[in-house]
């Protein structure tokens, strides 16, 4: 045998072994009446959780533990948005019925329904009781806990008997905002398995067995579950899966048998499984959304997954340099109007983002970007900054030509020039500042787009005399930049020096508002906040993307609606027979 | 020769220690601090300040290098906050699986690459080196993502023999366990390396066929295949000893591109991820073992250097 004989003969040879051994290995894509793995079990693209505690650590507190946490632990509250109860209380999966206010809206005594721990316990007050001494113990380490909120708002927790207790506030808040954004952090823990007797230690040695993950599967403490599955297998970094807990006393009682998380590299990892049919629910990266008619093709059916969310470009009202100019209303004007969000949510988002008029998310299906207080308009973004004493240059550089007009602070011949700090990685973010760059040169307004990994970590809130001050605009909005509790009020956002006010907005007028939202029974008063901000303008709206575009098999039943506040309910997912 | 690799183990491990001071002070000089990339933007400051206490960040920057070797010598790399794993266990759950991708690629790139180069360099100048040097120069110039991409529409979608994706167990037997996923990421991987090496040989023999030595085997009546392969390729394998030698440190890195493309959680991805969080212990973590891995790769090379040829230990006898 000659030489290049031999060489023919070993490629041949290395090509029939690949093809053997990957015989049956893919391509196994379409099944009727089951998904990639048969009928009772649903493969899912999701990031590995990281944390079981129910009580969640800072740094912990992504969407996925937050979900994994509810599939194993039944929260006290569960929410459903479509308007259909009060206080928006999902009866069904709720743990006990909707509290009962009295003492002039300062108490709620909340009775739970008849459940039990996987294990046969009865959930009891006692369970409820648990938790209560863990936060208070530890509220330190819980993500959840700002000084001066829950639970340092509560003048006394009460329990009247096995099912009934109370919680007494130290003042009178507004029913709908208590029960939507501060008892949905409650979830009932099983004291007869996890209590040690002191709180402190308890909690010590439950967070250290959280911080243990490869342990999770096999530790004995996480097997006393109230929620609808089990955690069957747990791989750190890797694949988990969730087993239908055959004792789960709730009405929603699993319909498959497993659920089979499997986390992806990245969106091209995930994408490249999803076309081969290897997963029954993924999601579609927003680059790869000219594939939808192929993905359906292929049986899939494609869900934009709406978020209870607002986006929106933050001002940094501190920035010694630009501050001074966000602070000039008809500035924020000017801008907002140069943001052709209608056309940026059609073009460049492709139909998955919706126009953000103000702080509260639309209702939806309303017709989106209607109503908006400023609309895109560049002539009157132009008039209005030549009527303030700015000299515009189309496609130059706008300076400020009479300081008396300007506003305070201006000095002659500043230019309107800014640096916004993006998200890099994401293409629709990229193209939409190319866009908005682009209309804002038209009236000298001109923009240096900055992508960075984690916008929000480089532009904190910051004082003047700080040098990390030095950003003039942040956007970390490409899956959304804000996720509200059921209650959309904006304590958190934009009162004076709140924890997630990045830019130092402060106008009393909007406290005044956002603090009546909060305390006031006035069920207006969320209304009257929303208009208000929509008008002032304490950032500048964005076009809201949705949280994702998920993908599914069509042979899949249940999955929708998604749920707004970003859980997934796997115990309504079944196969069609 | 003990002299000799005491002498460069003791220069490897100051490169390494200045290796893992120059990361530090870099990594520490990054915009944005590590607490609010990990805990988010809801972070409160108390939390914040909790964070930095509790990860040693609240002291001043010699402190926290002074710790992280005192951790170092103990064997303690430190405990991943983002992943919620000690960076040792990260790193051990991924390199066996980067190393099985690297070594399975490579072996299968040198087992192509030496004979393709040979064929070249005998043919030189004819249509086989002209087909392979045109087929090498494509495979060399296509981009790795775009590569993956391609066997992946191919080889899974059109044509559906192989999974899209790498092999998802946890343990390296469960890895081995799916061979079909390994066949694309290796072959995304080798494609690329059987284009630089073939290079590598195809010059090297050419060079060496050259030689007076080739000459007199030639007219002391060996066969052609023996002079080729008993003498010249012995030889030629210089290039692919250094190459290989410089390849170590990507067997611990790993391929960033495959892993994520093909959804192999390996050791480019840790690093690349780890480095968009702020991860520190992460970061420095695996910049040590790949430190650590260059600087062995080289003296690996030496030694083999060594073995193939025995002018270089003659010398190294001499010194």
């Amino acid at each position: 045998m000659g030489t290049r004989t031999r060489i023919v003969c070993g490629v041949v040879a290395i090509g029939l072994a690949l093809t053997a051994c990957s015989a049956g290995a893919g391509g196994s894509a379409q099944q009727s009446g089951g998904g990639a793995q048969g009928t009772d079990t649903v493969t899912v693209a999701f990031r590995t959780p990281n944390w079981i505690l129910p009580i969640s650590a800072p740094g912990f507190t992504q969407g996925e533990n937050e979900i994994f946490s509810t599939a194993l632990y039944r929260k006290l509250y569960s929410y459903k948005l479509d308007g259909s109860s009060p206080d928006n209380v999902d009866p069904e999966r709720s743990l006990a019925e909707p509290p009962a206010v009295s003492d002039g809206g300062k108490t709620l005594t909340i009775t739970l329904k008849d459940n039990t721990w996987s294990d046969g316990k009865p959930i009891t007050t006692k369970d409820v009781q648990f938790w209560w001494d863990l936060v208070t113990a530890n509220k330190d380490k819980w993500a959840s806990y700002k000084p001066g909120g829950f639970p340092d708002n509560i003048d006394s927790f009460k329990v009247k008997d096995d099912k009934t207790f109370s919680l007494t506030t130290k003042k009178a808040y507004n029913a709908a905002w208590f029960v939507g954004n501060q008892l949905n952090r409650i979830v009932p823990l099983p004291q007869h398995a996890w209590d040690k007797g002191d709180a402190k230690k308890t909690f010590e040695e439950l967070t250290a067995a959280s911080k243990d993950p490869k342990s999770y599967a096999t530790n004995p403490l996480w097997k006393t579950n109230s929620g609808p599955w089990k955690l069957q297998s747990y791989v750190p970094s890797g694949e988990v899966v969730l087993a239908k807990q055959d004792t789960y006393s709730g009405t929603d009682k699993p319909k498959l048998n497993k659920i089979v998380l499997r986390p992806f590299t990245g969106d091209d990892a995930e994408f490249n499984v999803l076309r081969a049919g290897q997963i029954d629910y993924g999601y579609i990266p927003p680059a790869n959304l000219s594939q939808k008619a192929y993905l359906e093709s292929k049986g899939y059916k494609v869900a934009p997954w709406y978020g209870w969310s607002i986006t929106y470009l933050q001002l940094n009202f501190n920035n010694p340099r630009t501050g001074v100019l966000f602070k000039q209303p008809y500035l924020r004007q000017a801008l907002q109007m140069l943001i052709d969000q209608p056309t940026i949510s059609k073009v460049i988002w492709s139909g998955m983002a919706a126009p953000t008029c103000g702080p509260v998310p639309a209702k939806q299906g309303s017709p989106a970007g209607q109503g908006c207080a400023y609309p895109f308009d560049p002539a009157k973004a132009k008039q209005l900054l030549e009527s303030h004493g700015w000299k515009v240059t189309p496609d130059g550089q706008t300076t400020c030509a009479d300081p008396a007009l300007c506003g305070e602070g201006i000095a002659k011949d500043t230019p309107l020039s800014f640096t916004v700090t993006s998200q890099s990685g994401f293409a629709a973010t990229t193209k939409m500042f190319a866009e908005i760059k682009s209309t804002m040169a038209k009236v000298g307004v001109q923009l240096t787009i900055k992508e960075v990994p984690d916008s929000v970590a480089v532009t904190p809130a910051c004082k003047a005399e700080e040098s990390k001050c030095d950003w003039d605009m942040s956007f970390f909005g490409s899956q959304g930049s804000w996720y509200y509790p059921a209650f959309a009020s904006g304590e958190r956002l934009f009162q004076t020096d709140a924890p997630v006010n990045l830019g130092s907005y402060s106008n009393p007028e909007a406290d005044e508002l956002i603090e009546k939202a909060q305390f006031s029974a006035d069920a207006g008063a969320l209304q009257e906040y929303n208009d208000f901000l929509a008008k002032d303008l304490p950032v500048l709206w964005m076009p809201n993307p949705v949280y994702q575009i998920s993908a599914y098999k069509s042979g899949l039943q249940g999955v929708e609606p998604q749920d707004p506040m970003n859980l997934m309910y796997f115990q309504d997912w079944s196969w069609k027979s | 020769m003990t002299r000799y690799l005491l002498t460069r183990l003791g220069q490897a491990l100051v490169i390494v220690i200045l290796v893992t001071l120059i990361t530090f002070v870099i990594l520490h000089l990054l915009p944005g601090g590590a607490a609010r990339a990990i805990l988010g933007k809801e972070a409160t400051l108390q939390q914040i300040a909790a964070f930095n206490h509790e990860m040693g960040y609240d002291r001043p920057l010699w402190q926290q290098y002074a710790m992280y070797l005192q951790r170092l010598v103990q064997g303690d790399l430190g405990y991943s906050f983002q992943l919620n794993q000690s960076v040792a266990e990260a790193i051990s759950q991924r390199v066996p699986k980067t190393m099985l991708l690297s070594l399975a690629s490579t072996l299968l790139a040198v087992v192509v690459a030496v004979p393709l180069g040979v064929v070249q360099a005998v043919r030189r100048n004819r249509w086989p080196d002209y087909t392979i040097n045109g087929l090498s120069l494509l495979a060399y110039a296509t981009p790795i993502f775009f590569m993956g991409l391609m066997m992946i529409i191919l080889f899974s979608q059109v044509w559906p023999v192989l999974p899209p994706e790498a092999p998802q167990g946890f343990t390296l037997a469960e890895v081995l366990a799916d061979p079909a996923g390994l066949v694309l990421p290796t072959l995304t991987l080798a494609i690329l390396t059987v284009a630089v090496y073939s290079r590598y040989i195809r010059s090297s023999m050419v060079d060496n066929l050259n030689e007076n030595y080739v000459r007199t085997a030639r007219s002391k009546g060996l066969s052609e295949g023996r002079v080729i392969v008993g003498h010249t390729l012995r030889n030629g394998l210089f290039p692919v000893i250094t190459l290989l030698g410089m390849y170590l440190p990507a067997l611990f890195s790993g391929a960033l591109v495959v892993e994520r493309l093909f959804n192999y959680p390996g050791m480019g991805l840790l690093f690349w991820q780890a480095a968009l969080k702020r991860d520190y212990p992460i970061l420095l973590g695996v910049t040590l073992l790949i430190s650590v891995a260059t600087v062995l790769g080289a003296l690996v090379a030496d030694v083999l250097y060594a073995a193939v040829d025995p002018r270089v230990r003659l010398k190294a006898g001499r010194s």
